[in-house]
């Protein structure tokens, strides 16, 4: 009942913070940005942070005894067997006690770099007036990282994600060290992105492996990697990589802005992170879209895109994104430009088959018999004959197989997987024909249009597509030609009213802006001069005047050799 | 935009619910009708005649081979074609649909009567398709439509285009189709035309005598009487006139060719001649338009004068004397002789169709240039002035090319060589 | 006031250039012939230089009160009461287009495409989509408007170029029709079919100021009158004055005739969905035109609970007529004989009001 009058009710509009809008302003054109961002006032959540801090509960205390209690404490020992303590005494003189989660630590580095350091006899030899803390740090952890923090909460947080604790007696500080050591996946190619010309590597599950990835592909100072802290509980660790001279402020603002605003207790993955921060959940079209490829990321972060890449996924999430950027694959650009651009046309053809053609059909044997060939028809209708089913329940029956099969085929040990795969849908759709469940002529639709749904590079839009597929089948059923125009006008309409991170969806084609020569036709590589237009960056240009220098080089010199030759 | 999306959705769900109420027909709910036939009618005022394909299987099909497909014939007196359809859908099973529907034939009976009533009606439905082809059968159009089994194929359709396509090689007929028909019967410009269908007994295939020693064309014959044996029934040979709506005349093979190329849609045809310098000898030449004919109209007093200039080329198809035809001080002999002929032809088709004051040629169009205003040109009434028109003639013939041989050597016998 | 977001000159230029060609999908090409026969190709031209001098008055009103639309206009410069009934009016115009648009369109759908069908059932999707479309926003149309034009131009010409083989010239003469005076008659009277590019004036706060409007304007009349005359041109050139005054619709059975040997025949379903998707966005443009000038009118915050209500009058009034005659002869030739004076009438007495005020002394009109 509420859900009823919750519809049909007047509600006011809210003014979501979603209103951002990425206009053009005066930004573009200044060379480059300051590096340092500016001072901003502090706001209330900001001082309330600072005055946490003197919360004495989570202060360490220079008591060991109460440390370790506290840690006990905290970690629900005994009953949770991960943690361990190692109490020991430094240079045999002072107290201390090592906590860390056992399977996520290198015990190459503790046992050879900070044991045999730590527990030596003449470690405090020449400590003088400073504070033990410092004296360690600075002249007895033979380690590549070492921190120190006074409160609880922060050592926890380090300890969870696999850092070692080291707490001494009569200290109020404890030291972290870097000491991170589980096991984790090889850098192997890329599942669900194949390329064939073009680097095989791709994202882990790992997020130092991925940033360092991208860190190999782009050396630059002002690539950035910020990182935050989603989910309440899990405190997953999420890397947010940009540009500084490149990506625009607000877009960067805004992504962190809805990051830190995330308020669940479980996120892992860019998957989850892609659904909360998303503008527009009710639409079937992604507005950020992943990829497995660093090679692709990269290459994102240096349109002015900002990077999102979260622990647990290999995966990293790029926003803002256009409806013609799902369709680029890192092919395109590795190849020469007219297969670029052949490859391209392909996939929007595949597009549209996959949308199109089983609605159209049903649209056109139910009521626009006309615009069939007389012999096709006449052919078509004596295999009807034979079929009991009305024509759009063969059409559902087909596509709905289809599904299945696809689905059922993920699952199948992959011994049998590829045989299943493509063999079976033959053959199931032949025995259909046979066994007279449908006609021929569908089998060519479906398969066709799996196949053209198999064209699409991005997976997310696939889904939605033949989501979509289904509507389009309807709409046909019910008007013909008519219902199928009016599907997709009203798609159209709800397509071109997204706006992802405040790029309008369909840039640019609607609204205008500069054309970029990579939309749908990709042109040779040294045309490509400026970054999108709509991305609003600070810095536009991306290729110098004249990209290949190399030939007004070539020309002066063979002017300079005369008739040598 | 939740509701918004979630409003939309439960739209389009409930009217899903709507699937085929109304207008969706599967295909096998339809009949599809080949040809329509236009008969006088016995019982009522018209007589019509559908071919309907029967689309049952024969035999064991394996995995879908089609077997051939059979039609059946029914025929039908209605006042008008639409009730005479619904009297035939007392007696099928299906619906009947002539979106596919390639020709229309009329009887001749009928076509003399008037056309108009039954042309306009049927214009009307959707079904009807501007570009199905009309024809005049003599006869009855109910023995064209049961007869009409093409012996070189069982795809009907294709057989339909490609008995019209013949008209491109031959010239032989022309090709109307419900536009243009229905177009020239309204317009002020000219008068429709229609090609000629028959039957053909065979009974011209005469086993015994003497061919004729003057020289008689091969398009000098009118529909159902080509000398022939074999092959399908009926045979598309000549032209129909009208005027207006009513049919009035006829013309024969060769006045057709002349009609096409005074249209401008002559596109080729192996014409034959007698040889000028042995009049018992023939040559033929594979002619075709060079280009449009070049047509001006002049008003003197109200009467009209149009001179027309046709443009045609040519290749030597066969010589049957051994004259050097091929080099050049033959060859204008051999082109003269030719444009005298067509001369010929084309102005006995212009005076046949004087007599009968019908502009089927089109020279209206060109006289409507001289006219500022629609009410001065429909005053005029171009249509009933064709008659007093003067109609000069002028043939322009280049033999282009000679075929695989340049000359042609005598045949030698035991006589020495012939000559 | 609602808000409308904003959009540049080439959407604008795609809105009207789609809202003003439609027509030539419907019957007018056939009425039109009955009155000036052969001659209908230059007629047009005629109208569209009308409406062009009619838009200069109109553009010259815009820059007297830069960034307000048309509705605050009247307001301004005719007062309060006379205001609010010269925007009434040219609410009501906008409303009937559509009703009857949406009519004209149902009939000729049941007739070609889905004769079963009852007309409630079309009208009433076409109006539903129309007004999801006003939902969403001025943005999405202008954007969607933009996507749809180019594949139904190329549709469109290559319909005629495809049409070229039955091109005859002589189907254009007599040349001057049923008389030079009666074609520049009709040619001014029937400039009505360019009403739309009024929409740029009640959208004027959204298209970025006064030198927009003028370029948008100027581009699309002159394209329109291009597009609309070329299609005239062609469907002259095939067909002769005598059959085009018969045929409901010229240009549908212009694309059955096509055909190019046995395989290309009978392609006009194609055609049916180039035209149902601009005729889908011409509805829903006049639609929240006419939600816009309403809510303005009133002073309404959020356009969003009008939608409704605006679509269910839009689908009563497309079901008021009996049958197609009367729509045809009746209300759609009184739309274009009397369209004229809502649409371009009454800006111009709007201007000269403005103009003897700033005589006066009151407003700060610049002209």
């Amino acid at each position: 009942m509420k859900t009823i009058t919750d519809m049909l009710t007047y509600k006011e509009p809210k003014n979501k913070e979603l209103g951002f809008e990425l206009l053009e302003d005066e930004v573009q054109s200044a060379p480059k940005q300051s590096s340092k961002s500016p001072k901003h006032p502090l706001t209330v959540e900001e001082w309330n942070e600072g005055r946490k801090a003197e919360n004495t509960e989570d202060i360490v205390s220079t008591e060991l005894r109460a440390n370790l209690e506290v840690i006990r404490q905290k970690f629900l020992m005994p009953k949770n067997r991960d943690i361990i303590i190692r109490e020991f005494k430094i240079g045999r003189k002072v107290k201390a006690f090592m906590v860390y989660i056992d399977g996520m630590m290198d015990k190459q580095t503790l046992n050879l770099s900070i044991f045999p350091q730590l527990m030596s006899g003449d470690v405090f030899e020449e400590l003088g007036e400073e504070c033990p803390v410092n004296y360690l740090m600075e002249n007895i952890l033979t380690v590549h990282d070492v921190r120190k923090t006074n409160k609880y909460s922060d050592a926890v947080m380090q300890i969870l994600n696999g850092l070692s604790a080291l707490f001494l007696e009569g200290s109020g500080e404890c030291i972290l060290i870097e000491t991170r050591g589980f096991e984790k996946r090889n850098v192997e190619a890329p599942k669900t992105e194949t390329i064939v010309k073009g680097s095989q590597e791709g994202f882990t599950e790992n997020l130092r492996t991925n940033v360092a990835l991208i860190r190999r592909i782009i050396k630059n100072e002002n690539l950035v990697t910020e990182m935050l802290s989603v989910g309440n509980a899990n405190h997953s660790n999420c890397a947010v990589m940009y540009m500084e001279n490149i990506a625009n402020p607000k877009v960067i603002q805004e992504v962190k802005k809805r990051l830190e605003r995330i308020d669940a207790a479980f996120v892992l993955g860019d998957g989850m992170i892609e659904q909360f921060i998303e503008d527009n959940s009710f639409m079937l079209f992604p507005q950020i879209v992943s990829t497995e490829r660093p090679d692709r990321t990269a290459s994102f972060i240096m349109e002015g895109q900002v990077v999102i890449i979260a622990e647990g996924t290999p995966f990293a999430l790029a926003a803002p994104v256009t409806f013609f950027g799902l369709f680029h694959t890192s092919e395109d650009t590795f190849v020469r430009w007219p297969g670029g651009t052949f490859l391209r046309l392909i996939r929007i053809f595949g597009l549209f088959c996959a949308t199109f053609l089983p609605g159209l059909y049903v649209a056109l044997t139910l009521y626009h018999i006309e615009m069939i060939p007389t012999e096709l028809l006449i052919s078509v209708a004596k295999a009807k004959e034979l079929v009991p089913f009305p024509t759009l329940l063969e059409v559902l029956i087909m596509e709905v197989a289809f599904e299945l099969i696809r689905e059922g085929g993920i699952r199948v040990p992959s011994v049998i997987g590829q045989t299943l795969g493509i063999v079976g849908a033959l053959i199931l759709g032949q025995a259909a024909v046979a066994a007279g469940l449908v006609s021929p002529l569908l089998v060519i639709i479906v398969s066709i249009t799996g196949l053209g749904s198999f064209a699409i590079p991005n997976y997310t839009l696939a889904i939605a597509i033949r989501i979509e597929r289904f509507l389009f089948i309807f709409a046909g059923a019910v008007l013909g030609f008519y219902g199928i125009s009016l599907m997709a006008v009203l798609l159209s309409y709800f397509a071109c009213s997204m706006k992802s991170f405040g790029v309008p969806y369909f840039v640019p084609v609607a609204p205008k802006t500069k054309v970029n020569p990579d939309v749908i036709l990709r042109y040779p590589i040294w045309t490509q001069k400026e970054r999108p237009d709509a991305l609003n960056t600070p810095d536009r240009k991306r290729q110098g005047d004249n990209p290949k220098l190399w030939i007004s080089e070539d020309n002066r010199d063979e002017k300079g050799k005369g008739g040598n030759t | 935009m939740r509701r918004l999306v979630s409003v939309v959705l439960l739209f389009v769900f409930i009217i899903s619910l709507l699937t085929a109420c109304w207008d969706a027909r599967e295909i096998d709910e339809w009949s599809y009708v080949y040809i329509i036939g236009v008969d006088k009618g016995v019982g009522n005022a018209l007589r019509f005649t559908f071919q309907l394909p029967s689309l049952k299987h024969q035999g064991v099909e394996a995995g879908g081979q089609l077997g051939e497909t059979s039609q059946y014939t029914t025929s039908i007196d209605a006042p008008t074609m639409y009730a005479g359809v619904n009297i035939a859908e007392s007696f099928t099973s299906r619906r009947l649909n002539y979106m596919h529907t390639k020709y229309i034939v009329i009887s001749e009976e009928l076509a003399r009567e008037g056309v108009e009533r039954f042309i306009n009606g049927m214009i009307r439905s959707r079904q009807i398709r501007r570009i199905a082809h009309i024809i005049i059968v003599k006869g009855k159009a109910s023995k064209f439509v049961e007869e009409f089994k093409p012996l070189l194929t069982s795809a009907i359709s294709k057989a339909q285009e490609g008995f019209m396509d013949m008209h491109w090689d031959t010239g032989f007929f022309i090709d109307t189709s419900y536009q243009d028909f229905i177009r020239d019967m309204k317009n002020t410009y000219k008068m429709p035309a229609a090609p000629l269908t028959a039957f053909n007994d065979f009974s011209n295939y005469r086993t015994s005598g003497n061919p004729p020693k003057e020289f008689k064309s091969e398009g000098d014959y009118y529909a159902g009487e080509l000398p022939r044996s074999g092959g399908n029934k009926f045979e598309f040979f000549g032209t129909a006139l009208f005027d207006g709506d009513k049919m009035v005349g006829e013309l024969n093979g060769d006045e057709s060719r002349a009609l096409l190329m005074l249209r401008g849609e002559f596109k080729s045809g192996s014409i034959a001649m007698a040889d000028p310098k042995n009049k018992e000898l023939r040559i033929a030449f594979d002619t075709k338009a060079q280009k449009k004919p070049y047509i001006k109209v002049n008003f003197h007093e109200g009467k009209p004068f149009v001179n027309v200039k046709i443009f045609l080329e040519g290749d030597i198809q066969n010589l049957q004397s051994t004259e050097e035809y091929e080099n050049l001080e033959l060859k204008p002999v051999l082109e003269e002789a030719f444009k005298v002929y067509i001369k010929g032809v084309i102005d006995k088709t212009i005076d046949k169709c004087k007599e009968l004051n019908v502009d089927v040629f089109g020279f209206g169009e060109k006289a409507a240039k001289h006219f500022l205003t629609i009410q001065e040109w429909e005053e005029y009434n171009w249509l009933s002035r064709f008659k007093d028109a003067e109609v000069n003639t002028e043939v322009e013939f280049t033999i282009r090319r000679t075929g695989t041989l340049l000359k042609t050597n005598p045949t030698r016998t035991a006589e020495g060589e012939k000559k | 006031m609602i808000k409308e977001g904003k959009f540049g000159v080439h959407e604008a230029v795609c809105l009207v250039i789609i809202a003003i060609c439609n027509k030539i999908f419907s019957t007018t090409p056939g009425y039109v012939t009955r009155t000036v026969g052969t001659t209908a190709w230059y007629m047009t031209l005629i109208s569209c230089i009308t409406a062009i001098a009619f838009f200069t008055l109109i553009y010259l009103l815009l820059k007297c009160f830069p960034g307000k639309n048309i509705v605050e206009i009247y307001d301004a410069s005719l007062g309060r009461v006379v205001g609010f009934v010269f925007s009434f009016l040219l609410m009501v115009s906008f409303l009937l287009s559509v009703g009857i648009y949406a009519r004209e369109f149902t009939e000729i759908m049941k007739t070609y495409a889905l004769p079963a069908t009852p007309p409630s059932v079309i009208i009433g999707t076409l109006i539903f989509t129309a007004s999801v479309a006003v939902f969403l926003g001025l943005e999405t149309i202008a954007r969607v408007a933009k996507l749809a034009l180019y594949p139904a131009l190329l549709g469109y010409f290559l319909i005629l170029v495809f049409s070229s083989e039955y091109f005859k010239l002589h189907n254009l003469f007599p040349i001057l029709g049923y008389g030079l005076d009666k074609t520049v008659f009709t040619g001014i009277l029937r400039a009505s079919a360019y009403d739309e590019v009024t929409i740029l004036a009640v959208f004027a706060g959204s298209l970025q100021g006064a030198a927009h409007i003028k370029k948008a304007g100027y581009t699309s009349l002159l394209l329109s009158g291009f597009i609309i005359s070329l299609g005239l041109l062609c469907f002259s050139l095939v067909f002769e004055y005598t059959s085009i005054q018969e045929i409901t619709i010229i240009a549908y059975i212009l694309t059955r005739g096509l055909k190019y040997g046995t395989f290309f025949q009978r392609l006009d379903p194609i055609f049916l969905l180039l035209w149902i998707i601009t005729t889908t966005i011409y509805i829903s443009i006049l639609l929240y035109t006419t939600v816009s000038i309403y809510c303005k009118l009133f002073r309404l915050q959020d356009a969003r609970p009008v939608a409704v209500p605006m679509a269910v009058l839009a689908v009563s009034i497309a079901i008021i007529p009996k049958d197609f005659s009367s729509v045809l002869s009746v209300y759609v030739e009184g739309i274009r004989t009397y369209g004229n004076i809502t649409f371009f009438i009454m800006p111009v007495i709007a201007l000269i009001v403005a103009v003897i005020r700033k005589k006066k002394g009151e407003s700060e009109c610049a002209d």
